[in-house]
């Protein structure tokens, strides 16, 4: 093949210098240009940028790029190596006759270019080429190995989408292509038969041998026509019973009434937006036909698939024309009409969606989530901070009737009842793109559905793809942060198990069987188990039992965290959970993988072998991390006996290890709390007791269920033994509270704040226990400890170093992801029907289940900022472009991640339907792409320039409005200032007006519902009074920027006290805004427990007095008692109670607006007659 | 004039003059953070042009606001919703009246409104349909007023007096003299008699089924007696009871007449030297109301005063004369007494009041549903208040609070209990004053009623 040839050389040539080039090279294969050097630049860090490419595999030339996604996407790659490399899979099944081949999608890493691919082949049909089939792939090419694997499920489904465009388009068009060549054919043995005809009357005098020669001349010919014909009745036979999606038919029929109503009224074809049509047709030719289409108002243009106004005039067929190579081959436009439009506008899409950092769009995708219900979500500064009834089931009757009926159908219908929106999680996700529209065009939902419920799966492992990733391959910033961050929780796990399995000297087998017998000591709680994940976000009164397996769970498969079993939970109980345990004992690591890939038969083989291989190293290596984090004495044996025992009393461990000790009663406690039946409970948490120690700080992962530690305040949550009782205190409460109606937490709030303290406790042992990690080479990150210059961030570091190295560990042990050349894993899926049912097993999962893992990272994340930047040795150039821009207050990385800003600017344009979309940005987005002009930018100048600003924080979170004064001249100052303290305000939406930037006019009574912050010009010569009236003056706050004087209630609380204390830690503003964004949610946890638990409970509706007055006071009261239980004090508890009423008063608005639309209903104004003081400095 | 008189004249007139600055400096500021005001939340609800004049009750959630800018507009306080604007006057609406719907059940409450076009419209309240447009006035109407119970009839006063029927039938319009101000107050007493105050005179007239025939529910209007006139021009007129009512007028004097025999049985704080700075008239009865027709509540320039009004006891109970920065406009009572508001020019609106005991014991709640608003108000059992009566002492009631939200002078307020409190004003606005805490409480039983009554999330 010529081109592959030619790839294969130039990709030889340019290793080489070029200088040699002419002397060998005839001037003719010259390439016409030169690149520039590009895969030299572009090192072997990888890509810049993240592109798709299609690919062919051209008959002629061989494997070819036909076009990148973004046009520049790739620029500094070697596209035609590669394209040598993922084109070089025969996947045609070689079968007689005419067949239609299924695709494939393979994982294909490059290890000396660093980069992955998804690949995706397919074969289009083409009446001209050989064989009538062309092999197309296209590719996601990516240098972060992490984010195919993390995705891959998507991005599976969403290549499928395309490809079926494509292929659907394609098959249309050759259909009606080869029942023109029909036509032809009969219409050529009409001629024929003309041509004897003629022959045998006029032509009488011919020679006999002649008439012999030309009769068999003819009968050969029709011969050969009725063979062809036979063969395309054959091809057509086979593919119109595939033309069975009349949705997709019809798709495209309107876009071409649309294209054709375009040109008929403009001249011209479909505007810009058409896209990569109006790319091909706009050379002269067609457009000169387009224009005579319409000057003759037939529609038909070359492609028009569904509208022939002229019937086709059949033409005579050569049928001795020999293939020609000469020619050059039909564009893909050409073969698949609108269908290559879609699919390259779908394409565009994906490489829109995925090309941001892999963190990114698990928050996104994670927070997304979030969004529904509308009325109960609570935003912060133009950013999700959590959604009260995310996740919540509150139909209490219908779920107790359920829980009595078989397990499988609580599962199901659990699923189903309590978080309705991740089904469509992956969708919702693409719709904060505005062009992606397709997805919801074509209206095939519920592939994508399926799609993303296989995604949970995929991306619950992602954390231990990551791992092995990890060193093989430099992978960007963010994403690496997360691979640290979740494989610390996953070697732990792994280090546990394995440990086990050294100590006794056991084979895999024979470890696969003890935790089978682990398994059967819980017995009762088999059924239970399965529930497990799916009650987290169930309602109390199941749980009862439930609750108690999610505890169990964890610390069998700590990094498990919904991952395997979680998956088996939906209807494979018996044997997916099964599958899990024993997966997960031995290789957390591997599992991840090949779960991802979902393919299950593949899986198996996979995870055998990662087992064998690994296990010694790991165990090994990873002891000496694991229980430096955990256990400060790192005990090992002892734990490990724990473990394999099952069954020994938690006292035991009691009395050796104090720390953890403590830790584990708080576990139980709680579980005795939330469950009625506490025996049961506690039989389980004796057998399992080990668990909770060893993860101590993995709380969060663990302790799903126990939304005390949101009570926790993390400024004292060092202290365990405080965590302890303050865990217990408030469960306690929270718990009687409950009695009345079922409430659940979602794995979410209670997460968040569970794990800030886990990734403080984490970070603290981390500290204490130095040796252990500088026992291990890491020689940048050291360095980079020592630069750091505040604690948390070192903290943070160290931690992360130690996470680092065990990954490291792992990774370099890891046999199967670091193949060179690997083609990772093949997957055959038949696209030709409607839904694509990904893999049985994964499409059975529960969707909801992925929320756990995700949100731990996301919190680790946000809790330790400063990692992402700091502690990266791996991409010294990012980090040094990051120090540069930070000093310049800009994002780090920005540069890199140019799709997320667009991708927010784009979401500007999207319908009114997706409103609150468009109106909040998911805190991935919003501190990836920090710019002017975006809520929070410059926080930290602000901050330090400014003293007292808590009690302007405590009247932004209060509701109570906060001007910013200063004079024309300081316009912009305050305009900064109003920017940057946007992001603490609440229900604070884009295109609402409750910020205003600069406001000259007198301002009224009215202006104080709508206006929650803003900006006010001191008129010159003149008193404030005349901008402020003194009745308003009386309901605001003010922060005068000239004076540095700040007028306001006075707060007297701790939470915000905790936020602006840690100001100095600070200096990158990101990194700020996420560690204030972990604070938001933080409160908004606690204001979620005070919602379900009071405001939804009867406490909060009784009305105790008659007098006003004395009901105001008894309900403060009781607010108060009842806030105290979640160690909420003083000023905190209103900013608890403001975030509720918020809550509240969306939802009571948004059921009206299901009832009447258009008359507006008036929010409330709080006057509290707090007296204000003035604070200066 | 003697020497002596015009000594003491001069002496109030020095008085006079000094008062404005003397009520200045002592009306009370509170300084704290108001712990006793249970309005500490507010809808602002927007939609007229103009100063907002009057409300009219409808019913637990719905009030009527009309204003100079010739619309009426029916909220639901409740949440803040504006549920119907009635527009079609060409001059601004100067009266309501509430019309019971007759005999089908199914309608609701009409509203009559009568403007200064020389129109009476008549509405229904829930679809803000305007059914009726009765143009038979000929004058522009000033007040309107139902005569009897079931809201048969009704009469509109202005420059003439007319009675209708309640299907907008005029049945008889009675023709006053032309050099007469327009009627701008009435009220109705016993045998369908009404009073009517316009300027500084009152008439009563009677409405009489007339003896010479005609049809059966054909009425008549006939002058019964014209009283003696107040000073100056009559600003309140109200009811106190079966046996008596009071007008009160500019000049600050208030009196009380029989019903019986329409002659004045008591005259209340009679000033002598009324005019004040510029006509200011600084003790002018604004607004008068009268609580379990006994205890009479009157505002006096920027003060109020409470006379006891029994018959034969008449004293002053209250007197607090630098109430307000600025003149009273109106004076009620809410939460069923247990604050006395009073709205002035001064754009705030203050809480009266004894200071409440917080650490009341449960067994007093039930006693205090038994309370009259009088003992609410003054904190009293019925025993100590008519104690209190007896004997000399002045009650002194205490601010409670200040509601400060309006820019202008605050018209006129409607109490909804503990659903709060409507004022208007100047600025155009209708203020609803609430009780954070008891909105807390409704949002959470709305929204618990939003939720579980859903089948789950969806």
């Amino acid at each position: 093949m010529f081109g592959a040839d030619y790839a294969a050389y130039i990709a030889r040539v340019d290793n080489e210098s070029p200088a040699d080039d002419d002397s060998f090279l005839p001037g003719y294969l010259l390439p016409t240009f030169q690149p520039t050097h590009p895969w030299e630049a572009g090192g072997k860090q990888g890509l810049a940028e993240d592109f798709i490419m299609v690919a062919e595999f051209c008959e002629i030339e061989g494997p070819k790029p036909m076009m990148c996604i973004p046009k520049d996407g790739g620029s500094c790659f070697n596209q035609n190596d590669f394209v040598v490399k993922i084109m070089a899979v025969d996947h045609q099944a070689s079968t007689d006759g005419f067949s239609v081949t299924e695709d494939t999608q393979v994982v294909i890493s490059d290890i000396q270019d660093g980069v992955c691919s998804f690949v995706h082949h397919f074969v289009l049909f083409d009446i001209q080429a050989r064989g009538f089939v062309r092999s197309f792939c296209f590719a996601y090419i990516t240098s972060d190995k992490r984010k195919i694997m993390t995705f891959y499920e998507q991005l599976s489904s969403q290549f499928k989408k395309a490809a079926r465009f494509m292929k659907y388009g394609n098959r249309l068009v050759f259909i009606q292509e080869l029942e023109r060549r029909q036509m032809d054919l009969q219409y050529t043995i009409g001629q024929l038969r003309v041509k004897t005809d003629v022959s045998d009357s006029s032509d009488s005098p011919v020679g006999a041998s002649d008439v012999t020669s030309s009769e068999e001349e003819v009968y050969q010919e029709l011969l050969k026509i009725r063979q062809v014909m036979d063969e395309i009745q054959q091809i057509l036979s086979r593919l119109k019973p595939l033309m069975d999606d009349p949705r997709m038919e019809s798709y495209l029929q309107r876009l071409e009434d649309k294209a054709s109503l375009h040109s008929t009224l403009q001249h011209n074809m479909p505007n810009q937006e058409t896209g990569s049509l109006s790319e091909r047709l706009i050379d002269s030719q067609t457009e000169a036909q387009i224009r005579c289409c319409s000057l003759s108002h037939s529609g038909e243009t070359l492609f028009s698939m569904f509208h022939q106004t002229r019937p086709y005039t059949p033409k005579l067929v050569e049928l001795t024309r020999n293939m020609k190579f000469d020619s050059a081959l039909r564009s893909i436009h050409e073969l698949c009409c609108w269908g290559a439009k879609e699919g390259i506008k779908k394409l565009r899409q994906i490489h829109e969606y995925y090309n941001r950092e892999t963190l990114i769009i698990q928050i996104d995708q994670a927070e997304l989530t979030l969004l529904e219900p509308v009325g109960s979500l609570v935003t912060c500064g133009q950013c999700i901070t959590s959604n009260f009834l995310s996740g919540v089931c509150l139909g209490h009757q219908e779920l107790s009737s359920l829980s009595l009926g078989p397990i499988g159908a609580i599962d199901i219908n659990l699923s189903r009842l309590s978080l309705p929106l991740s089904d469509r999680m992956s969708l919702d996700s693409f719709k904060s793109i505005s062009t992606f529209e397709s997805f919801e065009d074509d209206g095939d939902m519920y592939s994508v559905e399926q799609m993303s419920t296989s995604s949970v799966v995929s991306d619950c492992c992602s954390p231990k793809v990551a791992a092995y990733d990890h060193v093989t391959k430099p992978t960007p910033v963010m994403s690496r942060l997360n691979s640290q961050v979740s494989c610390e929780s996953d070697t732990t796990s792994s280090v546990y198990q394995t440990d086990e399995a050294a100590s006794l000297s056991e084979t895999l087998k024979t470890n696969n069987k003890s935790s089978n017998n682990e398994q059967g000591n819980v017995d009762p709680l088999g059924n239970v188990d399965q529930q497990g994940n799916v009650d987290q976000q169930g309602n109390v009164d199941q749980q009862g039992n439930v609750d108690s397996h999610r505890n169990i769970d964890p610390y069998r498969n700590v990094d498990q965290q919904g991952n395997v079993v979680q998956q088996g939970n939906v209807d494979q109980h018996g044997n997916v959970v099964q599958q899990g345990n024993v997966d997960q004992h031995g290789n957390v690591v591997q599992q991840g993988n090949v779960v991802q890939q979902g393919n299950v038969d593949q899986q198996g083989n996979v995870v055998q072998q990662g087992n064998v291989d690994q296990q010694g190293n790991v165990v090994q290596q990873g002891n000496v991390d694991q229980h430096g984090n955990v256990v400060q004495q790192g005990n090992v044996v002892q734990q490990g006996n724990v473990v394999q025992q099952g069954n020994v009393d938690p006292n035991g461990n009691v009395d050796q290890q104090g720390n953890i000790d403590q830790k584990e009663n708080v576990d139980q406690q709680g579980h005795g709390d939330q469950q009625g039946s506490a025996d049961k409970q506690w039989n389980v948490d004796k057998q399992w007791n080990v668990d909770p120690q060893r993860h101590v700080d993995k709380q969060g992962d663990i302790n799903i269920q126990e939304y005390p530690d949101t009570s926790v305040m993390p400024s004292k949550g060092y202290q365990i033994s405080e965590l302890a009782s303050q865990n217990a205190q408030s469960e306690i409460s929270v718990s009687m509270e409950n009695g009345e109606h079922s409430t659940s937490y979602p794995t979410r709030t209670s997460l968040l704040s569970s794990s800030i303290k886990a990734a403080e406790l984490a970070s603290h042992s981390a500290k204490s226990d130095a040796s252990a990690t500088s026992s291990l080479p890491a020689p940048e990150l050291k360095n980079q400890v020592s630069k750091s210059a505040n604690q948390s961030a070192e903290l943070a570091t160290s931690n992360v170093q130690e996470s680092n190295e065990t990954e490291r560990k792992i990774s370099n042990d890891s046999p199967v992801v670091s193949s060179n050349d690997g083609i990772a894993i093949c997957q055959h899926s038949n696209l030709n029907h409607a839904n694509f049912s990904p893999c049985s097993c994964c499409s059975a999962s529960p969707p909801y289940l992925m929320s756990p893992p995700y949100c731990a990272e996301m919190r680790r994340v946000a809790n330790f900022p400063s990692n992402r930047f700091k502690s990266e040795p791996s991409q010294p150039p990012v980090v040094e472009e990051a120090e540069k821009i930070n000093q310049n207050q800009e994002n780090v990385l920005h540069s890199s991640e140019e799709s997320t800003t667009c991708t927010s600017s784009c979401s500007s344009t999207m319908p009114p339907s997706k409103k609150t979309k468009n109106e909040v940005f998911s805190l991935g987005d919003s501190v990836n792409s920090l710019q002017p002009g975006m809520p929070g930018y410059d926080i930290l100048s602000v901050v330090n320039t400014y003293h007292n600003l808590e009690h302007i924080l405590y009247s932004l979170l209060t509701g109570r409005t906060v001007f910013v004064v200063g004079s024309s001249s300081t316009e912009n100052d305050v305009i900064y200032v109003v920017r940057a303290l946007s992001i603490f305000l609440p229900d604070h939406r884009r295109k609402h007006s409750s910020v205003v930037e600069w406001l000259s006019k007198q301002l009224r009574i009215t202006d104080l519902g709508r206006i929650k912050l803003a900006g006010v010009c001191r008129p010159e010569k003149k008193s404030l009074d005349t901008i402020i009236p003194s009745v308003i003056k009386k309901y605001v706050s003010v922060l005068d920027i000239e004076r540095k004087t700040v007028t306001g209630p006075v707060y007297q609380g701790s939470l915000l006290n905790a936020i602006l204390s840690k100001r100095k830690a600070f200096s990158i503003n990101s990194e700020f805004i996420a560690f204030i964004h972990c604070w938001l949610m933080e409160i908004s946890s606690k204001a979620f427990i005070f919602y379900h638990s009071f405001c939804l409970g009867s406490a909060g509706r009784i009305i105790h007095d008659y007098r006003l007055h004395n009901q105001g006071e008894h309900y403060r009261n009781t607010v108060k008692s009842f806030m105290v239980k979640l160690s909420i004090l003083d000023s905190d508890v209103h900013i608890i109670e403001y975030l509720c009423e918020i809550v509240k008063m969306s939802e009571i608005e948004q059921s009206g607006k299901l009832i009447n639309a258009d008359t507006g209903v008036v929010r409330p104004i709080s006057l509290s007659h707090e007296t204000c003081q003035i604070f200066k400095g | 004039m003697s020497m002596f008189q015009r000594f003491l004249n001069l002496g109030s007139a020095t008085k006079e003059k000094e008062e404005p600055k003397l009520n200045q400096s002592t009306v009370e500021e509170l300084s704290d953070g108001q712990p006793y005001n249970p309005y500490t939340e507010i809808l602002v609800l927007q939609e007229h042009k103009d100063i907002v004049r009057s409300l009219l009750k409808i019913d637990k959630y719905r009030c009527v606001s009309v204003a100079d800018d010739c619309k009426a507009v029916i909220w639901d306080i409740h949440i803040g919703q504006r549920l119907a604007v009635l527009s079609g006057h060409t001059h601004p609406i100067t009266c309501m009246l509430l019309l019971k719907p007759q005999t089908n059940a199914v309608a609701d409450w009409l509203l009559v409104t009568g403007s200064s076009d020389k129109l009476i419209k008549v509405w229904d309240i829930s679809t803000g349909y305007c059914h009726q447009s009765i143009s038979d006035h000929a004058s522009s109407v000033r007040c309107l007023v139902s005569l009897t119970e079931d809201c048969q009839l009704f009469c509109s006063g202005g420059e003439s007096l007319a009675v209708w029927q309640h299907d907008g039938r005029l049945l008889h319009a009675y023709t006053r003299g032309g050099e007469e101000e327009d009627i701008s107050f009435m009220i109705v007493i016993q045998n369908e008699r009404v009073v009517t105050a316009a300027d500084k005179i009152i008439v009563v007239y009677s409405v009489i089924t007339p003896e010479d025939g005609g049809e059966p529910d054909d009425k008549k209007i006939r002058l019964v007696k014209k009283l003696p006139p107040h000073r100056e021009a009559i600003h309140s007129l109200i009811n106190i009871s079966e046996s008596c009512f009071a007008s009160g007028s500019i000049d600050g004097t208030i009196i009380l007449w029989t019903t019986q025999n329409l002659i004045p049985a008591k005259y209340f704080n009679t000033v002598t030297e009324y005019v004040g700075d510029a006509k200011l008239y600084p003790y002018s009865i604004q607004s008068m109301f009268c609580a379990q027709e006994k205890y009479l509540f009157a505002t006096i320039g920027s003060g109020f005063c409470v006379f006891d009004v029994s018959v034969g006891q008449e004293r002053l109970m209250v007197k607090k004369l630098a109430a307000h920065y600025s003149k009273i406009l109106h004076i009620g009572f809410a939460c069923d007494g247990a604050y006395l508001v009073t709205c002035s020019e001064d754009g705030s609106i203050r809480l009266w009041g004894k200071t409440p005991i917080s650490d009341d014991s449960g067994s007093s709640d039930r006693d205090i549903c038994t309370l009259g608003p009088m003992e609410r108000f003054t904190g009293l059992r019925g025993d100590q208040l008519r104690q209190c009566c007896h004997s000399d002492n002045l009650l002194e009631p205490s601010l409670l609070g200040e509601c400060t939200a309006h820019s202008g002078s605050v018209q006129m307020f409607l109490d909804f209990d503990h659903e709060g409190l409507v004022s208007c004003g100047g600025d155009n606005l209708l203020i609803v004053w609430k009780n954070a805490e008891m909105q807390k409480i409704q949002r959470n039983q709305k929204v618990q009623e939003i939720l579980f009554s859903r089948d789950g999330i969806v």
